[in-house]
């Protein structure tokens, strides 16, 4: 028993000494990529005006911020605070900015909110909490904050705050868009852009009527807070002359009718460049679409590194050799297609060129069906016209890759993949081998404008044959807000769960840009019968829009246009594309029916008149203009006793425009609740490890020796015994 | 497992001792960074010839992938490595393709059906290059054989009424779109010149007598040293034409 003993005890010894159980202590820190959240408290009059009760929309806002504050300061490492009305600045806490002495008489919202991003620490923040009722008094759109935060990956969230204050409603047609002059018998595009302030959503109906009959009806759907909405109307122009379009919006008292004229002429043309940066079939069937229309002339441009022969393929005979380094180059054409290019294929001047172009009036269609070919572009002057943003590039190999070379050398010996001596391993591997991906239908946005679809997709409605189909496609980072999507992809989603877009068009200054994220369709035309001519009237209803003929040399149209003024108050305006050797005569027409001439002064640029008009009295004026050709155009003047937007205007908190910028940049509505992302990062407890110490629980060799002990007295005492 | 010739296996050899040594492997001269366009599909036409052969067309496959290597090489077309069918009995299969690269010995033997495939795939906007292959699998003649490029002579223009086919000047955009040519490189048979066939003041298929297809798959051996580089150049510029033409 003593020898079992004692062996049992070497054993176990010896097992403990192998097994050298340790303590670890782990130090963590705060995880570095953690970023503050930002606070922005606006304190302009409009939020600091009590109602009835006392309440005023500040308290409001900084009621609904505490149900959430909570969770923002687990979910964040910190939070800073800022506070504006006509300018920003930094305080400690919510208390002061809630306490901040100057409640401003102005709001400029969206600069504050710009400055914030802009002056970001190195990292940035996590998020920008802005507590507003989203009344901006500057006129600024929100469009440039919804770019900066989206590509700056800054997501806004709005706390909107509400009272009793009885807000005033407002509903009028703030401006009737119609080109200046049309080709006769051809369709072209209304909008009547409408503006609308609401307490509740409703609809309002809205009619087009050309003469003296209706072409176009349709119910306006206007969200709570504020509306401006675009309706587009397509209308087909009768013979040469001046035609005569009005819109009536609203109906019973509220209604209110608006009118303007087109001029229809026997012919016009929109000139079109081409740009290819790498060879695509799109081209051919593009030029093809577009040559079957004698409004279109088209100039074909190549990339000079792809060492084509540049043939002079339009009537206009130009040597474009390159595109064009200075703005003047690219005055010849309407519209300009931007077709499979990388980036470092335009210079700097290139880009700056191509965007002062569409500033100026111009019409781009971009065209990209490759991830990586549309990643090039992040970050460029290009991208910031477009209405997508772009994700970045990835990160460069490392190119003294030994590996990768070897690698691409091993492919390059392999050859061409199957084996280029034996004729019969093709025929067995490829019998009738076909192996394209089936061609996918556009989607459709389910806001979008009935009429656009029409315009773009031929039938009204889209029938089956006049759907676009594609193969490639090109992933974008998100949409702009100011961009609108035409078309998206059936089933592939963003991951924050959105459509991925694949037709999207914006405004940019007096321009019009398109961007296809597919291929150029050509596989569609090969699909459908010869008999039927939906992708050519696809391509060419896109070009018409971004034609904009209103926008073309030598059409008459407002430059500058303040839409609103106050009673007595100076409005700038400046007409641009007249022709003719004298000044246009400009006509104010007062909302009784009175008129009064208008003196205009020439311009810097040729073309252009400035002039001033002082208002009266309120209501509504028309502001009409021809220049020395005859050509017309009208432009409308609100006139209110006070400031339309001014601070105590008594609009009401602009809810939906707020929920619908902040989702634009993967933010939210914080009335809605604490957003599901925040409680992610609450639940995943990602924090850095700082320090690690290991140390035994005891010291190994005091216990081999004391093994050893065991097994040597053992050894001793059994020799002792005569067992060894 | 492919097998590899003397001049691949050597190649290997000396680039896993470069990289053992550390050095950079011996690379051939990369061109200029010329980025890739969208991917597209390469296609050949499958069709019965004369006397019901159902092989004429699928002669030497391996040189229409080295014209594809070429043209990926030289231009910025991401034409995919693949050599891929279309079958003229079957519109859609043919429809995949923009640009179809018909080839043969013998006279294709269409008929109504493969006829009206060929019309509504030319109408739709398809390429169609034609070419001759002079001597082929079967060797049914001489090396002066032009029996294909006869019987598509009189085919191309019944299947599309309208059009017309004729022989395409020296000074054409085809020749000199890319690479110059004075004139067709010719590699055998009869040199009747490069045909074009013309639909509403567009070229909408090229014939060709010459064999361009041989001088793809061993041009210089069997022909002479120099043919291989025409005949792939002058196949890029068919391509690159097909692709580019304005009018």
């Amino acid at each position: 028993m003593i020898f079992v003993a004692l062996r049992s005890g070497f054993f176990l010894l010896l097992f403990l000494c192998l097994a050298g159980p340790s303590r670890v202590e782990r130090t963590y820190d705060a995880d570095p990529n953690a970023k503050p959240l930002v606070i922005v408290v606006d304190h302009s009059q409009s939020m600091t005006v009590p109602d009835q009760r006392g309440t005023s929309r500040l308290s409001s806002a900084v009621h609904a911020w505490k149900k959430v504050e909570a969770d923002a300061i687990h979910s964040f490492p910190s939070l800073r605070y800022f506070t504006f009305s006509s300018s920003l600045a930094p305080v400690a806490d919510l208390e002061s900015a809630v306490n901040h002495a100057d409640s401003g008489a102005e709001t400029h919202l969206y600069d504050s909110l710009e400055q914030v991003v802009k002056d970001a620490p190195p990292g940035g923040y996590g998020g920008i909490v802005c507590l507003t009722d989203g009344l901006d008094t500057t006129n600024t759109t929100p469009e440039n904050l919804g770019a900066l935060a989206l590509q700056n990956h800054r997501p806004l969230y709005f706390v909107v705050g509400q009272n009793q204050q009885a807000p005033r409603e407002t509903l009028l047609v703030r401006e009737m868009g119609v080109p200046g002059q049309v080709l006769r018998k051809s369709q072209f595009t209304a909008t009547v852009v409408v503006e609308a302030h609401t307490i509740h959503e409703r609809d309002v109906p809205i009619s087009l009527w050309m003469e003296d009959h209706s072409v176009a009806q349709a119910n306006l759907h206007l969200h709570a807070g504020a509306n401006l909405i675009p309706w587009q109307v397509p209308v087909n122009s009768e013979e040469p002359g001046l035609l005569h379009l009005a819109c009536r919006l609203g109906d019973g008292a509220e209604q209110e009718s608006t009118s303007t004229a087109v001029r229809v002429v026997a012919q016009n043309q929109a000139h079109v460049l081409f740009y290819q940066g790498t060879l695509d079939w799109g081209f051919r069937f593009i030029n093809v679409a577009l040559r079957s229309d004698p409004s279109f002339d088209l100039t074909s441009l190549y990339n000079p590194n792809l060492s084509l022969t540049q043939l002079v393929t339009s009537s206009k005979e130009t040597a474009l050799t390159e595109m064009p380094d200075k703005v003047d180059g690219f005055k010849p054409f309407q519209i300009v297609v931007l077709a499979n290019a990388f980036a470092d294929q335009l210079s700097a001047d290139q880009q700056a060129a191509l965007v002062a172009y569409v500033q100026g009036g111009g019409g781009l269609l971009f065209i990209v069906s490759d991830t990586d070919m549309a990643r090039s572009f992040s970050g460029t002057p290009l991208e910031s016209m477009l209405p997508v943003v772009f994700e970045a590039p990835p990160q460069p190999e490392n190119p003294d890759d030994k590996l990768t070379q070897f690698q691409e050398m091993m492919h390059d010996v392999g050859g061409s993949g199957t084996g280029r001596t034996q004729e019969g391993a093709f025929i067995g591997d490829n019998p009738g081998q076909t192996g394209q991906e089936p061609l996918k239908n556009f989607a459709f946005p389910p806001k979008l404008q009935h009429s656009k679809v029409a315009d773009l997709f031929g039938a009204a409605g889209g029938a089956p044959q006049s759907i676009p189909k594609f193969a490639m496609y090109a992933k974008v980072h998100g949409v702009k807000s100011g961009g609108e999507v035409l078309a998206i992809h059936p089933g592939d989603k963003t991951d924050d769960n959105k459509s991925r877009a694949l037709l999207v068009s914006q405004r940019f200054g007096k321009g019009e840009v398109t961007v296809l994220l597919t291929d150029a369709l050509w596989r569609w035309r090969l699909s459908l019968p010869s008999t039927v001519h939906d992708p050519e009237v696809f391509w060419q209803q896109l070009f018409r829009l971004l034609s904009r003929q209103e926008s073309g040399t030598g059409s008459l149209r407002f430059g500058v246009q303040p839409f609103f003024a106050s009673l007595g108050q100076v409005s700038l305006f400046r007409l641009d594309g007249a022709v003719g050797s004298t000044a246009p005569v400009i006509t104010a027409v007062s909302p009784k029916g009175q008129s009064q001439v208008l003196v205009a002064q020439s311009d810097t640029q040729a073309g252009s008149y400035s002039f001033k008009f002082t208002p009266t009295e309120p209501g509504k004026w028309h502001i009409q203009a021809e220049d020395g050709r005859g050509s017309q155009m009208e432009t409308l003047l609100r006139v209110f006793n006070v400031d339309h937007a001014a601070e105590l205007s008594g609009l009401p908190p602009d809810t939906d425009g707020l929920r619908k910028l902040a989702e634009s940049t993967g933010g939210s509505l914080l009335n809605d609740g604490t957003p599901d992302n925040w409680s992610i990062s609450k639940s995943s407890n990602i924090t850095a490890l700082v320090s690690k110490h290991s140390e035994p629980l005891w010291n190994n060799w005091a216990i081999l020796l004391i093994g050893l002990g065991f097994y040597t007295t053992e050894l001793v005492w059994r020799r002792r015994a005569k067992l060894l | 497992m492919s097998q590899l010739t003397r001049e691949q296996f050597l190649k290997l050899l000396a680039a896993g001792g470069a990289s053992f040594l550390g050095l950079n492997p011996p690379v051939t001269a990369a061109p200029d960074i010329l980025h890739k366009g969208p991917l597209m599909p390469w296609g050949r036409l499958k069709f019965v010839a004369e006397n019901g052969d159902l092989d004429d067309w699928h002669v030497h496959p391996q040189g229409d992938l080295n014209l594809i290597d070429t043209i990926r090489d030289e231009t910025s077309v991401n034409i995919e490595k693949k050599w891929k069918v279309a079958d003229v009995a079957d519109l859609a299969s043919m429809t995949q393709y923009p640009f179809l690269f018909m080839h043969a010995e013998l006279a294709p033997a269409l008929d109504d059906a493969a006829r009206k495939n060929l019309r509504e795939y030319l109408l739709r906007g398809g390429f169609l290059f034609a070419e001759d292959c002079v001597h082929g699998y079967g060797h049914h003649g001489s090396h002066d054989n032009d029996f294909f490029f006869l019987s598509m002579m009189d085919e191309l223009p019944a299947i599309l009424p309208g059009s017309k086919i004729e022989r395409l000047p020296s000074d054409h955009p085809v020749f000199h779109c890319f690479y110059h040519f004075d004139k067709m490189p010719h590699m055998q048979g009869i040199p009747h010149g490069l045909h074009g066939l013309t639909y509403n003041g567009r070229v909408v298929a090229l014939l060709s007598p010459s064999d361009l297809h041989c001088g793809w798959t061993n041009g210089d051996y069997w022909f002479g040293e120099g043919k291989t580089k025409a005949a792939t150049q002058m196949g890029t510029n068919i391509y690159l034409y097909a692709m580019t033409q304005s009018v």
